[in-house]
């Protein structure tokens, strides 16, 4: 391993910042050139997402939740817990908007003042870079264009992070418990603590979380057996709509959106027989369940390379990210951000190398806006819009390229007598409760 | 003091975004919002135990499909079933009455193959059969 040069962190920002800048610009600039020159609407001159609909991942939710069983409306998929506080917030949807976005952007600004300090010397250019970071971040601002609550999960998940980096264990698992709660995947972050053989955090981490979820049914008017049927219903009806059909295609970072529109594409061209995207497509389903393999296969790669292998802790929470990102088969482009939340551990990561470079540029022009190219091909989305850029093929690729030369990269650094001692350690080593 | 300042001209931006953006504030009628929502949901159910029970050589699903809630939680969709996904074969018209909640079918019809009686299924939810 290289020594690090002393401004390695520091030129590694300035790559970054300008690269963000730059991209935004464009993204921007060619937004204005798109609705006043050519006088277009959406989906050229937009750099967020749908306009019709705006806020309508968070107003939506919260009319739901004041529904007596929160699942009668079928579009109802977070947890029990989620819904929980979405009646909490649901008195005024403007003030707790409010409320969740200060709160959000202001313990993000607060966490990159802290760790910005190998770039930045100052405190008035440390605290300016820290809210440039968040303003030039275009999966955050799309996540606040469609408020989605994952806005509130991203302070507690990168907050974790740093105090895990810390050894400040508790105070890390504290931070990631309501995130687990929330949606349940932020759960995977909890890696660093079986490093540590923390095992007993985990365990009140976990049951914790299954018992605020669990218990988040009963918080309801309808009976809880109504509650927890209604929920599979509507699991089931988001397997048939987004995944499988073509649902929340236009803003999707994961690499089975890109197969989607592959598959459109290479139909709309007459290459392909045409397809069906139904619950009884032949293609898709089998085409879904190679996926599921296929993503669980990079999971446990991920997991596995996290806690065993890396010897760096903070290279392998970084893998974490950039898989939470790409991962899930649906959802929007704010996934992103756990790729974005990834760029500044890259950033930050002291020893260089190889291939470190070639990773933050990837990852960086993952995050910056690419709308400038429209996919007619793939056709309408259920936006009733041709509004499928060319970033839904690009970003997972570049995540996955970027992930794919850190792992390659990492094997100088693997501990090969660790690997095949694995399972002995496994279960012979002494574990800690906390 | 950077960050104060900072973070209060974020409270301004974050005010002003929300409060210029959120759109207007007439709350939709909860019922019909409600409905139109579950009409995804019960749409891809009604086609699922339509495919319950389809027979030889239909597999496929063409267009149109559609349908809505007709009585007390009782749905009715039509649509049709055809031989292969581009419709071009043998197409047959099917229909469903059936209440989401419970997952009762009162009526399926495939072609000329019925279970149940369309009249009764009908009756049931409150719709008068001259008004169909």
């Amino acid at each position: 391993m290289k020594k690090p040069a002393p401004n390695f962190i520091h030129k590694k920002a300035v790559l970054i910042f300008y690269m963000l800048g730059i991209g935004m610009a464009i993204a921007l600039a060619w937004s204005f050139w798109a609705s006043v020159i050519l006088n277009e609407g959406y989906p050229e001159s937009y750099v967020v997402a749908f306009p019709f609909g705006r806020f309508s991942d968070f107003t939506d939710e919260t009319k739901a939740s004041l529904l007596p069983n929160p699942y009668s409306d079928p579009y109802s998929f977070y947890s029990p817990a989620t819904f929980v506080l979405f009646r909490i917030l649901s008195h005024s949807d403007v003030i707790s908007l409010i409320c969740v976005y200060f709160f959000s952007l202001t313990a993000l600004a607060f966490l990159l003042v802290q760790v910005l300090k190998p770039v930045a010397a100052g405190s008035w250019p440390r605290v300016s870079l820290a809210f440039l970071f968040l303003f030039l971040s275009y999966p955050l601002i799309y996540c606040i264009d469609r408020g989605n609550i994952e806005i509130l999960m991203l302070p507690f998940i990168a907050w974790a992070i740093y105090f895990y980096h810390r050894h400040e264990d508790l105070k890390g698992t504290a931070c990631l418990f309501p995130a687990i709660c929330l949606k349940f995947y932020p759960a995977l972050l909890l890696i660093p603590l079986l490093r540590r053989k923390k095992i007993g955090l985990i365990a009140i981490c976990g049951v914790l979380s299954v018992i605020a979820i669990v218990s988040g049914s009963f918080f309801f008017e309808s009976p809880v057996s109504e509650i927890w049927s209604h929920y599979r219903k509507d699991l089931n009806f988001y397997r048939d709509s987004y995944l499988l059909n073509i649902g929340s295609l236009e803003g999707a970072a994961s690499p089975w959106n890109a197969y989607k529109v592959g598959l459109i594409g290479l139909q709309d061209l007459h290459l392909i027989p045409k397809v069906n995207f139904g619950f009884d497509g032949p293609l898709i389903l089998t085409s879904y369940k190679i996926y599921s393999i296929a993503i669980g296969l990079l999971t446990i790669t991920c997991a596995v390379y996290a806690w065993l292998y890396e010897r760096q802790a903070l290279r392998g929470t970084l893998m974490i990210l950039l898989l939470l990102s790409i991962a899930a088969p649906s959802g929007g482009d704010y996934r992103l951000m756990y790729a974005s939340l990834g760029l500044v551990v890259l950033m930050l990561l002291p020893r260089k190398r190889r291939g470190d470079w070639i990773a933050l540029i990837l990852v960086t022009l993952a995050v910056i806006p690419k709308k400038e190219i429209m996919l007619t091909c793939a056709g309408r989305t259920e936006t009733g819009f041709s509004d499928v850029a060319i970033q839904v093929l690009l970003n997972p690729v570049f995540v996955l390229a970027a992930m794919g030369i850190l792992l390659y990269e990492s094997r100088r650094a693997f501990d090969w007598e660790k690997v095949w001692k694995a399972p002995i350690r496994l279960l012979f080593s002494r574990w800690r409760f906390v | 003091m950077p960050f104060i300042t900072f973070s209060a001209l974020l409270l301004v931006i974050v005010v002003t975004y929300v409060v210029a953006l959120m759109p207007p504030g007439q709350k939709p009628n909860e019922q019909q919002w409600l409905l139109q929502r579950q009409m995804g949901r019960n749409c891809i159910e009604a086609q699922r135990l339509i495919e319950d029970s389809l027979p030889a050589p239909f597999t496929h699903w063409i267009g149109p499909l559609q349908g809505g809630m007709i009585g007390r939680d009782i749905w009715y969709f039509e649509g049709s079933v055809g031989m292969n996904s581009f419709g071009t074969a043998t197409s047959e018209p099917w229909k469903i009455v059936y209440v989401p909640e419970t997952g009762q079918i009162l009526y399926r019809a495939i072609g000329s193959q019925e279970q149940g009686n369309l009249n009764a299924a009908l009756q049931t939810a409150g719709v008068e059969l001259k008004k169909r």
